[in-house]
């Protein structure tokens, strides 16, 4: 119950800044997609990338000097970094339903386009459905906030250089990595592809796993670390 | 039951080692912490509320340790820095949305009538508070709930007198149950000549004198005479003698049995006579 309490201190670091992100992201995430020509998929990727983004917010508001306020409340400091996770899963999730929407509202306005698949079939030579899509790209969302909470964890207090590109390095491949592979996919081996569109499942849940497993270990370490 | 003990309390940093610091407080009374800039106050304290871990030594507060119950260790504890502890960017009702959720004993209302009392604004950022808010929104947020004891480190520093006044009228009505207590480190030795019932005093990490402040008082005497009339002998008597172009000031030590010259002025000293002279 306290690790919720934690997640609601993130959010209310952060809130101020989220009306903007609502405002910006659906239409970057609209606009890229009808640019890159692969609408669906844009819209889910660019809109999970602010999701890493804001998983990594509550992380920039942590001045050692403005720390005093939650170490003192009665609470472990494991579910301190627990509920930090519970965030950017959060984060994550609200990005796939804006991506999820922001793909549902581009269909509407454009009946011939590219969601992306026709182009992945061309690479793999399967075509993957967009569940398929949305459990790999969530997937490979949680690995980035993983990553990223774990290092943020490790060093934060200690090195405000590593935090700040560990806030942002994991977003970044997960948007533009994605991209080029969507882009100049062919010489990306087409057996990695196929593999993970005809086992999304299993690599989703292989992400969670290690997501929950990055996030004990952070938990584990700071707790130690007190 | 003490109802603060702390036992053989040892910190090392690179140029400072707070070193085997020992003291309890019984329930129901104030302890004033002092010593110069540098002494290990903020260190003590820090390490008390568990906001830096210590390298040695035992900690129990109501015979608890936070090892074995650090959320209910927390929840004993108010404590006010001189430094804003809250992020910058949260508001006061954000502040309060955070101590509702995370403290049993939190007293909204009571929280509120203090923002009222003290006019702290609601929907400005606590970045834009002035240091005087920010130190009574620290009051406000530990007050609101039910503590065992409030650990105060330099709070009242930068408060206007009027305020530092009703703080310390707070104070006492806190300990008035005879069942809480406060651990008060300030430079402004005049508030603890009127409310403290201890006095523990440090330098450069180690332990000075700790004592009742009404036995400290009268255990020394503070001496004013003449440089040409100050011997080896009446010198060697007489704590950290302060000479200046009028005469000297020292402090005598009345334990040491019956030999305070005769001719000299003597008067009660205030604490911050002790300290001055003892750090001489």
């Amino acid at each position: 119950m306290r690790i919720l309490k934690y997640t609601l201190i993130d959010f209310l670091k952060v809130k101020k800044k989220l009306g903007i992100f609502l405002l910006l992201v659906p239409a970057c995430a609209l606009f890229m997609g009808a640019e890159s020509g692969a609408m669906n998929t844009m819209a889910v990727m660019y809109c999970l990338f602010a999701g890493i983004i804001i998983a990594g917010m509550p992380y920039y508001y942590e001045k050692s000097e403005e720390m005093g306020f939650f170490f003192l409340l009665p609470g472990r400091t494991e579910e301190q970094i627990l509920g930090h996770f519970l965030f950017g899963s959060l984060s994550l999730l609200a990005g796939l339903g804006l991506g999820i929407f922001c793909s549902c509202v581009s269909s509407l306005f454009h009946t011939e386009h590219d969601t992306g698949n026709t182009l992945l079939k061309s690479i793999s030579g399967n075509e993957p459905g967009m569940s398929e899509l949305i459990l790999l790209l969530f997937g490979a969302g949680l690995i980035c906030v993983a990553v990223q909470d774990f290092f943020c964890t490790l060093f934060r207090f200690e090195s405000v250089q590593v935090m700040n590109i560990m806030r942002i390095l994991p977003g970044f491949i997960f948007f533009f990595g994605l991209s080029m592979l969507l882009n100049y996919g062919a010489k990306t081996p087409a057996e990695i592809l196929k593999f993970l569109f005809s086992h999304s499942i299993e690599a989703f849940l292989s992400c969670l796993a290690a997501f929950l497993l990055t996030a004990f270990l952070s938990s584990m370490i700071a707790k130690a670390r007190e | 039951m003490e109802l603060l003990e702390v036992k053989g309390l040892t910190k090392r940093y690179k140029d400072f080692l707070l070193d085997d610091i020992s003291f309890s407080i019984p329930p129901g009374f104030i302890m004033g912490y002092i010593g110069k800039n540098g002494a290990g106050k903020t260190t003590t304290l820090s390490a008390i509320t568990h906001l830096i871990k210590a390298d040695a030594g035992e900690i129990c507060l109501e015979g608890m340790t936070f090892r074995k119950d650090p959320v209910t260790y927390r929840e004993k504890i108010g404590y006010v820095g001189d430094a804003s502890y809250f992020p910058a960017d949260l508001t006061r009702n954000d502040i309060r949305i955070i101590l509702r959720n995370f403290y049993r004993s939190f007293d909204e209302k009571k929280f509120d009538d203090y923002m009222e009392k003290w006019e702290l604004p609601k929907n400005l950022k606590i970045k834009k508070y002035s240091r005087g808010m920010k130190v009574k929104l620290m009051f406000a947020s530990a007050l609101s709930r039910d503590t065992r004891i409030l650990i105060l480190d330099e709070a009242t520093n930068g408060l206007d007198p009027m305020v530092r006044r009703e703080i310390l009228e707070l104070l006492q009505e806190y300990i008035e149950d005879g069942k809480r207590s406060v651990l008060f480190s300030t430079h402004i030795l005049e508030d603890l000549q009127n409310i403290a019932d201890y006095i523990y005093f440090i330098d450069s990490g180690k332990k000075v004198l700790f004592d009742t402040k009404d036995e400290l008082l009268e255990t020394y005497l503070l001496v004013k005479g003449g440089t040409e009339e100050l011997t080896p002998v009446i010198e060697k008597n007489l704590t950290g003698i302060v000479k200046n172009g009028y005469g000297f000031e020292a402090l005598y030590d009345t334990g040491k049995g019956d030999f305070l010259p005769t001719g000299f002025s003597v008067e009660k000293p205030t604490i911050d006579e002790i300290m001055v002279h003892m750090l001489q």
